[in-house]
Formats: C-alpha cells, sequence, structure tokens
C-alpha cells in the first residue's frame, strides 16, 4: 500500500504496511512519524466507528518505510485506514496495488485534501501509479508528468466505489487581471521592464512613494512569455506545497511573489520544520519583487546571493540536504532617500545630505551585482494617472517581448555562444559591433562613465535591446540606451556632490 | 553663548542636546601646531572684531596667521553640479592670486571649494561649527588634514572637543563672514545655511558676491534673493577678477585661448541642460532632435547624453535628472 511525504519541494513515495496479530490490544506507528501522525490513531479509529466498522481487539502496527524518512503531515490518515481495511479483508488487495492514497480523514470519515497534492501526482506518476485523494481543484490535468487521479469524499464512499475526478478551477468571469495599459505614463519604465522581460535582467526602480513602483512590478507577469507545460509542473509543485493556489499557475500565468521587506531569511529562501519552501522557491520561473529593498535586512539579502548563482535553494540539516529550485527574475524598488522625495518635483525631501548618500550607497547591498538595469520611477501627473495608456497594452508588450526572446534564441542556436559561459570577450563577440560602435563604446567605458562591472552589464542589456529591434549588430543607440539603464554608481553620487 | 548650547554627555560615543542624541567623532586626531587665539592677542584676526560677538579665543591647528584675510566661498549642501563646478573655478581663481579661501568643510560647494584652493596650490582655511578634534563631516578628516599639510587651517571657535551640534553651525557663519574681506556665494537655496551666512556678511559691512542661477532651480532660490537685494553678480571669470582686483588689489590676466569647443556653445541640449538639469523625458519634451533624427528622437536624445557623458560635459545626477557637469 503506497502513500508519500512532502520533503522540501517534493513527495517521496512511502509504503504503508500493517500487521494484525494477536497481543495486547493497541494502535502503534512505527517509522519516524512525527507528532502529527501519531494523532491519527484517533482521527483513524473515529473514521472507520462512524463508517460502523469496530477495530479488531488485537495488536495493530503500521510500519511506514522507507523508516530512516521523517514522515510528516497529515496525509497518512486515509491510506492507514485503507490499509487496514485491506488487512481485515474487507477491500480487496488488488484494488490497491496501482494506487497510491493520500488523505486526512475527519472524525466522521469525510476526507480532506491535504497541501501537495501536485507533488503527490508527480511522485505517483513517477511511480507509476494513480493517486487516490480527497476532491481538489489542484490537479495537473494534460501534462505529461501527471498520473490519474481519482478523488473520494470520504470512508463511506470508498466502500462504496464512489470516485470523482478533481474539479477544474471554478472560472470567475471578472477575475480583476492586471494590464500595463491601466498604467498611465511610465514610458520609460515601462520600455525598462520590457527590456528585462526580454533578457531577464534583474531591474532596480527608484523613486518617491507612490510613484507607481510596485504597479509597475506587479504587472511583470503579464509581458513575460506564458509557462511552458514543464514549468507548470515545477512551479505548481512548489505552490501545492505550500498550499498556495495554483490556479493562475495552471492558466500559464508566471508568478509574482513580493515578500514584506520584514520577511526572514527561512521565509525568503525557504525551511522551518519540516522545511517549507520559500518566496525564491515560489518565485521559480516567474518574478521576486523585493519591494524597499534597503528595508530588507542584510543577512536576508546575502542568504539570497547564493540561490541566484545556482537557481537553486540548498538547504541542510542534519538528515540531509533538501534542494528546492529557485530560478526567478530579480526586480526591486527603493526610495531615492530615507524620507522618500529626493529628486520629486513637487515635494521637498528633508533628509540630511549625509543620509541620502549613506542611503543610496546601500540601495544594491549584497545584491548590488545581481541588477543590470535601474530606472527612475517619477510620479506620473493627474491627466496621466487618469488616461491609463491602452497604446501600451500587456498584450501589444508582450509581442516584443516574445520577439526578442525567439530573435535571441535563434542567435544563440547558430553560434556555440550558449554552451560557454559568459565572458566580457564573448560578449563583445555576440555583440558583433562595427568600428564606429566599438569606439563609442569604447570612449564610454574609458570616460569615467562605466565601472569594470558596469561594462559587461551593459553590453549585455545593449544585446538584449538589439534582440528587441531584431538586431543582429549592436548599434550605437542600443549601447547609448543601455548606457542610460546602468546602475547608479558612485560616480553619479559625485556628480551629484554627496560625496567629499 | 546662546541658551541652546546645553548638552550633556551620555556615555563616551553619545551626547543629547535638545531631546535628540548626537555620536562624538571617535576617529584619529588632525595632525599640526595648535594655537589658541586669545581675543586682543597679536594672532587674533583684527577685522574679527568688527562683527557682532567675536569669539573671545580661537581655537587653531596649522598657521594661525592665514586667517587674517581672505575670500569666503560657500554654497549647499545638497549642492547641484552647477554649485560644485563654481565652487572649484572661482576657489582654484581665488587661490591661484594667493588668496586663501575661506569655508565651512562642509559637503558639496564647501568642500570642492577647499579641494580646488589645494589643488590649484593655494592656502585654505575650514571654519568648523564643533571643535577642531570633532571632526565633522567625518568622511572630510583626510581633506582637512590636507588643509593644514598645505599651510591653511582648521579653525574653531569651540574647545577642541567640543561636539558638533546643529546650533554651532549656525554661529561659525558669523565667523567665516567675519574673517573674510568678502563671501562668494555660489549656491544657496532658501532658507538656507548658506543664506544665513549671507546676512551675517552683510551685518559685518563684507561685500557679498553671488553666482546666479536659473530662476526655476530652487537650489539657486537664495542666490537669486541676494542678487536682488543688491549683491555683486558673478556672471564670469572676467567679473569675478574684476571684483578681485577692486578687493585684493590682484591683477587680472587674461587666458590666451578657450580649450572648450565651439560646437557646444551652440549645442540647444547643452543649453537647456546648463539652464536647468532634467528628468530623460522632460529633455524630449524641451529640446528638438534634429530633423534626421525626428522618428526616434529618444534614442538621439540618449546617444547625445552618453556622448556628452563620456566627454565629462554632462553627468547624471543621483536624483536620474541630467545637467552640466562643468562649466
Amino acid at each position: 500500500m503506497t502513500s508519500a511525504t512532502i520533503r522540501g519541494s517534493e513527495a517521496i513515495p512511502v509504503r504503508v504496511e500493517v500487521i494484525v496479530s494477536s497481543g495486547m490490544p493497541g494502535f502503534t506507528i512505527v517509522g519516524m512519524p512525527d507528532t502529527v501522525i501519531h494523532e491519527s490513531r484517533e482521527r483513524v479509529r473515529a473514521a472507520l466507528r462512524s463508517c460502523g466498522m469496530r477495530l479488531p481487539g488485537e495488536k495493530i502496527v503500521f510500519n511506514l518505510a522507507p523508516s530512516y524518512v521523517r514522515k510528516t503531515g497529515s496525509g497518512f490518515d486515509f491510506p492507514m485506514a485503507v490499509a487496514l481495511l485491506a488487512a481485515l479483508g474487507q477491500v480487496p488487495g488488488d484494488f490497491l496495488h496501482n494506487k497510491m492514497v493520500v488523505g486526512e480523514l475527519s472524525l466522521d470519515g469525510t476526507i480532506r485534501p491535504v497541501n501537495g497534492l501536485v507533488a503527490f501526482q508527480m511522485c505517483a506518476f513517477e511511480q507509476g501509479l494513480e493517486l487516490l485523494c480527497a476532491p481538489t481543484y489542484d490537479a495537473l490535468k494534460n501534462i505529461t508528468k501527471a498520473c490519474i487521479v481519482h478523488t473520494c469524499t470520504s470512508l463511506q464512499s470508498f466502500f462504496e466505489g464512489e470516485f470523482g475526478l478533481p474539479a477544474a478551477y471554478p472560472v470567475e468571469t471578472d477575475a480583476a487581471t492586471v494590464d500595463f495599459s491601466d498604467v498611465g505614463g511610465h514610458v520609460q519604465a515601462k520600455r525598462a521592464l520590457q527590456i528585462a522581460a526580454a533578457g531577464n535582467h534583474g531591474i532596480m526602480m527608484m523613486g518617491p512613494p507612490g510613484s507607481g513602483k510596485t504597479m509597475l512590478a506587479m504587472r511583470l507577469p503579464t509581458i513575460l512569455p506564458e509557462l511552458t507545460a514543464h514549468e507548470i509542473a515545477e512551479s505548481a509543485r512548489i505552490a501545492s506545497v505550500a498550499g498556495e493556489s495554483i490556479d493562475s499557475i495552471l492558466r500559464g500565468v508566471r508568478p509574482f511573489r513580493s515578500p514584506h521587506h520584514s520577511a526572514t531569511l527561512a521565509g525568503l529562501i525557504g525551511g522551518g520544520n519540516p522545511i517549507r519552501p520559500g518566496e525564491v522557491s515560489l518565485a521559480h520561473n516567474g518574478v521576486l519583487m523585493l519591494d524597499e529593498l534597503p528595508e530588507f535586512s542584510r543577512n536576508v539579502l546575502q542568504g539570497l546571493r547564493q540561490p541566484m548563482e545556482d537557481g537553486k535553494v540548498t538547504i541542510t540539516r542534519a538528515d540531509g540536504n533538501v534542494v528546492m529550485p529557485a530560478r526567478f527574475m530579480l526586480v526591486a524598488s527603493s526610495n531615492p532617500c530615507p524620507c522618500g522625495y529626493f529628486g520629486d518635483k513637487q515635494k521637498e525631501c528633508t533628509c540630511p545630505i549625509s543620509k541620502v548618500s549613506a542611503y543610496q550607497s546601500r540601495i544594491g547591498g549584497p545584491l548590488i551585482d545581481r541588477f543590470d538595469m535601474c530606472i527612475d520611477v517619477w510620479r506620473s501627473d493627474f491627466e496621466d494617472v487618469v488616461a491609463g495608456d491602452a497604446a501600451s497594452s500587456s498584450n501589444s508588450m508582450r509581442e516584443a517581448v516574445l520577439a526578442a526572446r525567439e530573435f535571441a534564441y535563434r542567435r544563440f542556436a547558430r553560434s556555440d555562444a550558449g554552451s560557454r559561459p559568459r565572458s566580457v570577450a564573448s560578449l563583445v563577440e555576440e555583440c558583433g559591433m562595427d568600428g564606429a560602435t566599438m569606439s563609442f563604446f569604447k570612449e564610454v567605458s574609458s570616460g569615467n562613465v562605466l565601472s569594470g562591472r558596469a561594462i559587461m552589464r551593459t553590453l549585455s542589456v545593449a544585446r538584449t535591446i538589439a534582440d528587441m529591434e531584431l538586431c543582429e549588430k549592436v548599434s550605437v543607440e542600443h549601447i547609448a540606451e543601455a548606457v542610460t539603464l546602468r546602475l547608479r554608481g558612485s560616480d553619479s553620487l559625485e556628480a551629484g556632490g554627496l560625496t567629499a | 553663548m546662546t541658551s541652546g548650547s546645553n548638552f550633556t554627555y551620555i556615555d563616551d560615543s553619545t551626547v543629547k542636546h535638545g531631546g535628540r542624541t548626537f555620536k562624538l567623532y571617535a576617529g584619529p586626531r588632525l595632525k599640526g601646531e595648535r594655537h589658541v587665539v586669545e581675543r586682543f592677542a597679536k594672532d587674533y584676526p583684527s577685522q574679527l572684531l568688527d562683527i557682532e560677538r567675536p569669539p573671545e579665543r580661537l581655537y587653531v591647528i596649522g598657521e594661525p596667521d592665514c586667517l587674517r584675510d581672505g575670500l569666503a566661498v560657500i554654497g549647499a549642501r545638497k549642492a547641484t553640479p552647477y554649485g560644485l563646478a563654481c565652487a572649484e573655478r572661482f576657489s582654484a581663481i581665488a587661490a591661484q592670486k594667493g588668496v586663501t579661501v575661506i569655508s565651512g568643510g562642509a559637503y558639496g560647494c564647501d568642500s570642492r571649494a577647499h579641494r580646488a584652493a589645494l589643488d590649484a596650490g593655494g592656502r585654505t582655511v575650514a571654519i568648523l561649527g564643533g571643535g577642531c578634534d570633532q571632526v565633522y563631516p567625518s568622511t572630510h578628516f583626510r581633506l582637512f588634514q590636507e588643509i593644514i599639510d598645505a599651510g591653511g587651517a582648521v579653525v574653531s571657535e569651540r574647545d577642541w572637543d567640543y561636539p558638533a551640534l546643529p546650533f554651532t553651525f549656525r554661529e561659525r557663519n558669523r565667523i567665516i563672514a567675519g574673517c573674510s574681506r568678502a563671501v562668494l556665494i555660489v549656491e544657496a537655496g532658501l532658507p538656507s545655511g548658506t543664506f544665513s551666512t549671507a546676512d551675517d556678511a552683510l551685518d559685518s559691512n563684507r561685500e557679498v558676491l553671488v553666482v546666479p542661477g536659473a530662476i526655476t532651480s530652487r537650489t539657486s532660490a537664495g542666490s537669486n534673493k541676494l542678487l536682488y537685494q543688491g549683491a555683486t553678480p558673478i556672471i564670469d571669470d572676467e567679473t569675478f577678477e574684476d571684483v578681485m582686483f577692486s578687493l585684493f588689489g590682484t591683477l587680472r590676466c587674461t587666458p590666451c585661448a578657450d580649450g572648450k569647443d565651439p560646437a557646444e556653445n551652440s549645442d540647444q541640449l547643452l543649453a537647456a541642460l546648463r539652464a536647468q538639469p532634467m528628468r530623460l523625458d522632460d529633455i524630449l519634451v524641451a529640446v528638438d532632435a534634429p530633423r534626421e533624427h525626428a522618428s526616434d528622437p529618444a534614442a538621439w536624445l540618449r546617444t547625445r547624453l552618453v556622448e556628452l557623458e563620456a566627454k565629462g560635459v554632462v553627468a547624471r545626477f543621483p536624483d536620474g535628472r541630467y545637467g552640466p557637469a562643468s562649466l
């Protein structure tokens, strides 16, 4: 009899064995169960009784194998009840042969869904089994990596052989979806987000409070390409384990996560006991937005570096490592100074100059080398806000993004650049600049405008801009635009007299 | 002293004043000859006696002699590159003519004026608010040490260890005005500490020289108001040198050639940015692209800006605007 438990963001199969033997009447569970599983004794007993079953006055021992894995969660109630019934000959054993059973029991025998059903479904598929669980919306359909799912409302209906199929999410007709056409003005910012989306560049938005940074970032997923079937399975599994709704993921919308700046390290990269996927894993294949970046604690941001480099989170515990995927696009926003109004047209900044300087140098923090672009978002005029901007809707913006990605993909396929790590030399080669462009770029990078780190980032952004215009070669205009999008460095602080 | 001067030490590193706490400076001390110049002593700068409440004594690190005369160059801490460039330019000219440049050692215009004077091989005096061992801002420690090493002085009316509290800066402004023969204001907002120094200068009958700014620029509102009230406008090197001649008797020398690219002077974009720093989208409205680039003015503008930035003519400000990097 097979069930499964969640570890990290994956389900691993667990065999549920039961023996009913003579001895002191009792009900024992062995095989590293956690407290929740220990308590399932009472739930199983009551649920069986409510169906008119009486437990035999004999010694009942459950074993959860492999016994060295710590098992968690209430999903073992249903399989244990079913296994017991099979052992007592109440259920034909071969019915359970090709099933993985997961579910929590209530005292009256109703079966409740547990978190992570998508993970269970994928695990069952790998084992060549069918999943039997409580009625749910969270099921992958028409996707290769998923198996047949049977649902069952209660132990009673299980007896009677009434099984159903997972329901589709109720369709919300008036679903309030966001769109870039709601955002008036912000032409530069929209263009920058489009570039970021096309090239998967980390982007930093700076501007006073209420200027629309969050509003812009929230609309970023609407211009990203749809999730592929494989990505849907990955993202849905993680969301399902975390107990989040997977409705939008199933529709192909990329996840958008924006953790509050009070988030802890465990909340952001995952952790806790049992280990739960963090925000970076929930943002897998999507967008991670760090609103008010300087307010995040430094060690939390430091903890983000490794996942960003590897595209996955590794959490090390005494009983082994748990690896969870975390490949996302990074978006951050920040005020330009502690009071937020530095450089604003209408409202004067009240911060002392030393505070502004300290704040600005802190903005990138430990993640400074993870941002390719930086834009200023200003508060829009009243007319712009009211008018909206029907011309640049998410759909039209997305088309350009898709075209650029397609172009870059073809370009990669033709060359062997994709197979090597990107170095400055290979990037320069990819850009294919002509003489005039090259000398322009040299002038810019030597003329104190670009720092060493910025040169590489500028080039890669310029390459993306050229991709958006479907150009093989990077031109002067592309470089110039990339330079205006570069991160604020110490050079701009100096220009403003913020340093000595 | 004024009633605002009460403060209590909380511990070795903090002091409480007016309900706020302030961190004390704990870095290294400035090296140099230390003098305490009493009022009526031989070394005491006599022109200081003109001002209201002349300081009882001056605490000097460096050369007390250079306090006798000089030109004060002051401006906003939160300065634009325009103000900074003006501070540098006029301070350098004064230093080249052997005139001591006096300023407050603060962020922005003040530190640029000191720096330019040092670079021009001149002497300069920093008059601090707190005591000379309470270096403020602490990041300027090296600048102050260079000032002393170059034969200048770091001065305060406060005891060596007196904490740098807000009111001390207002008070020291009168000494800046008092020590100097004239006060040049390169950029001042309204209201601002620089503007109040101008008042101090007028009270003690000092000449007030002002660099005008765009009337739309908030950071030049104070400067322009002073001009309206009758201050002497400094509109180019020539006028500055004329004024220097009449004040200090320094000779005027005409530069042989202006190294500037004549094309730059007729550049509409540069002219617009010189008048007022702007954001990218504002520049697009203010400046017309040449006809051959009319189809994509934004691309033209970005290319131009980056070119100018590479040349060091235009700079991107910390608030995201573009403006002139130098004059």
